[in-house]
């Protein structure tokens, strides 16, 4: 890609926790192009909705430190920008959140007619009423609620899991933008539930040209509907590459690993042994070797750079194997 | 599947409504969260009870467990009644069924070391001194693949993982013959999922274990299951072998969560999904098949009269149209 619309280039940064420093994101790197949709995939505590939150600036201020590295969105850097100006532009206008659990999002007391319409008039000042209610209405049907009308009436306990996540969907596009974070948005989900909302962020993606970065643990998810995958681990990179290519030939251990532990239908049961390593006292050189079946010294020693292993195959790793491998 | 044996648990015509509240307590209507079911579960079996949220599973597996009573049908255990016609089962038979809930953690008292927590069950239903409870849940603590360090440790000190393995120890401490898994891998890592489902085999050959295995995961139902039935809305809509249930579904409602099931290296969802629609209110059912305002297979003859569960292929199907 020549120009990605997000890009993020080595980002690190810590939670402070009563044992010291956590080093959560420890120079992580991603790029999303213009109405893409990239796989933000890993394990719990990989850091993967960290940096969701960062891209959003939407981390919790006061216990986080930022140690360095830069997110730009078209071209400019948010970490520079002045708050204020960061949060009339970008943050919730042209990068949105689709958040992991939709029910703690809406407030019990309100109908959903009068918080979506609060929203609206929040984010669209520039509408007048009548054209605000017409585009929430056209949104309503964009995510495909039934009896859109009749919805609005209704208070958030009303309606089912599935319409409260395409609620939020239809509330993250309310100001047309140009990315969507969407945050573990069908783990809450039945699969038949899940499968539509899919289907749904990949329409958007293909008719609207928004972008989406799709934070999931779930790889089965996301081979359903992305353009390219970014593997995390432990906070830092492990593996990036187009789809195609990234579950053709899977080259990083723990990647390797990851879908060896998904159930195929065989009943073969295989996990992962070991632990993630302590994010406050973490081990020189790369953080899975601990756990890594391929781990050699340089890997306790050095940190494998993120670096092309061929055909913009990104890779963090001393000892990769052949992609034919195992 | 030993016939001669008998079946260890039988579930026949069981029913569980409960009253639907309106404004002031003023009761609407009745929600039949279980309608009519009806199985039996050979010793050392495992069957799957798989559907959508809401579909009625846990409400069954709790109703089998006793945690419900039955407003319909009955429960027998080796034969004998154990639920159904307002019959009270005694603490020896509530040992003998246990129920593993969903969430370890939460039903872990956060101010008890495990020591405490694993002695509990003990203290309730037996007259053991100490000293042979001790040696007892070491034990017990050891086969769930736990360090004994970590009696004296607080559940908030363990990841999700080991939590379930306690729970698990703490129902396995009674030497129970049929266990009720409830979502017993809902919330955990893929790498550490298939540590936890080992540890499921390995019990339960151990033990000798019959289990029931609530799940919304079908790949989980499918590694771990050797029947499966489908629930929704209440009832069982499809029962069978696993590997007929994968290989040749017959209910269409049943071929659609199969569809709706993510899987790499296959047709990619945008191009090709069928299930629209969310399941009806269950205190409103649609006449007829309850799933036919859903069904791409629906003839206006489904709603008249509500399909039996018959042979239909390797399983049985509730459906006017199977196959």
């Amino acid at each position: 890609m020549a120009d990605p619309l997000l890009c993020v280039r080595e980002l690190s940064l810590s939670y402070r926790v009563e044992a010291g420093l956590a080093r959560v994101l420890d120079g992580v790197s991603l790029s999303v192009g213009a109405g893409e949709i990239v796989g933000l995939v890993g394990e719990s505590g990989c850091g993967k909705s960290t940096l969701g939150r960062a891209v959003l600036g939407a981390l919790p201020r006061g216990s986080v430190e930022i140690h360095g590295g830069a997110v730009t969105f078209r071209g400019r850097d948010l970490l520079a920008m002045q708050e204020a100006e960061a949060a009339r532009e970008i943050r919730g206008r042209a990068i949105t959140l689709v958040p992991q659990d939709p029910f703690t999002s809406f407030n019990p007391l309100f109908t959903i007619g009068t918080q979506i319409r609060d929203l609206a008039r929040f984010k669209r000042p520039d509408l007048p009423k009548a054209r605000r209610e017409t585009r929430i209405l056209e949104l309503l049907d964009a995510v495909q609620l039934p009896q859109p009308r009749q919805i609005l009436d209704k208070y958030p306990h009303e309606v089912s899991g599935g319409q409260r996540q395409r609620l939020m969907i239809a509330m993250a596009l309310l100001p047309d933008p140009a990315m969507i974070v969407a945050d573990e948005p069908t783990t809450a989900l039945d699969v038949t539930i899940q499968a539509q909302i899919l289907g749904l962020l990949r329409r958007l993606a293909n008719e609207h040209g928004c972008a989406v970065l799709f934070t999931t643990h779930d790889l089965g998810a996301a081979y359903e509907i992305c353009d390219s995958i970014a593997v995390m681990y432990a906070g830092q990179n492990a593996e990036a590459a187009l789809v195609g290519d990234f579950f053709d030939r899977p080259r990083h251990p723990y990647t390797r690993a990851l879908l060896g532990s998904l159930l195929d239908g065989s009943g073969r049961l295989q996990g992962i042994p070991g632990e993630v390593p302590s994010l406050v006292t973490p081990p020189a050189g790369c953080r899975f070797a601990s756990r890594c079946g391929r781990a050699v010294d340089a890997c306790r020693e050095t940190r494998p750079a993120f670096a092309d292993a061929g055909g913009g195959h990104l890779l963090a790793c001393h000892n990769p194997g052949e992609p034919s491998d195992g | 599947m030993a016939e001669a044996q008998g079946p260890i648990l039988e579930v026949r015509g069981l029913g569980k409504s409960f009253d639907v509240h309106g404004s002031f307590g003023r009761i609407k209507g009745r929600l039949k969260a279980v309608d009519d079911v009806s199985f039996s579960l050979a010793r050392g079996e495992v069957l799957g009870l798989v559907g959508e949220s809401g579909c009625g599973k846990s409400t069954l597996g709790k109703t089998i467990m006793g945690i419900h009573e039955p407003t319909a049908g009955e429960v027998l255990f080796e034969g004998k009644l154990i639920a159904g016609g307002g019959f009270r089962r005694d603490n020896a038979m509530r040992a003998r069924v246990q129920y593993a809930y969903q969430d370890p953690g939460a039903s872990l008292d956060p101010r008890w070391k495990l020591r405490d927590s694993l002695h509990e069950p003990l203290v309730v239903h037996t007259d053991w001194p100490r000293a042979r409870r001790d040696a007892h849940v070491r034990e017990i603590v050891r086969l769930v693949g736990l360090p004994e360090t970590h009696l004296d440790l607080y559940p908030h000190e363990i990841s999700g993982g080991q939590q379930r393995r306690v729970g698990l120890a703490r129902i396995l401490t009674l030497r129970p013959e049929v266990v009720v898994l409830d979502e017993p891998t809902s919330g955990l890592d893929v790498s550490v999922q298939a540590t936890v489902l080992t540890l499921f085999r390995d019990l339960q050959r151990e033990f000798d274990l019959t289990y029931i295995l609530v799940s919304h995961d079908l790949a989980v139902v499918r590694t771990m299951c050797d029947r499966v039935a489908v629930m929704y809305l209440g009832r069982i809509v499809e029962i069978g072998p696993t590997k007929e249930i994968f290989a040749r579904p017959q209910h269409p409602y049943t071929r659609s969560l199969l569809a709706a099931m993510p899987r790499i290296g296959g047709p990619r969802i945008a191009r090709d999904f069928a299930l629209g629609g969310e399941p009806p209110d269950p205190a409103n059912l649609p006449s007829g098949c309850r799933f036919r305002t859903r069904c791409p297979k629906a003839q206006p003859g489904c709603a008249a009269t509500e399909p039996a569960l018959l042979e239909a292929g390797g399983t049985r199907a509730a459906c006017f149209h199977p196959g």
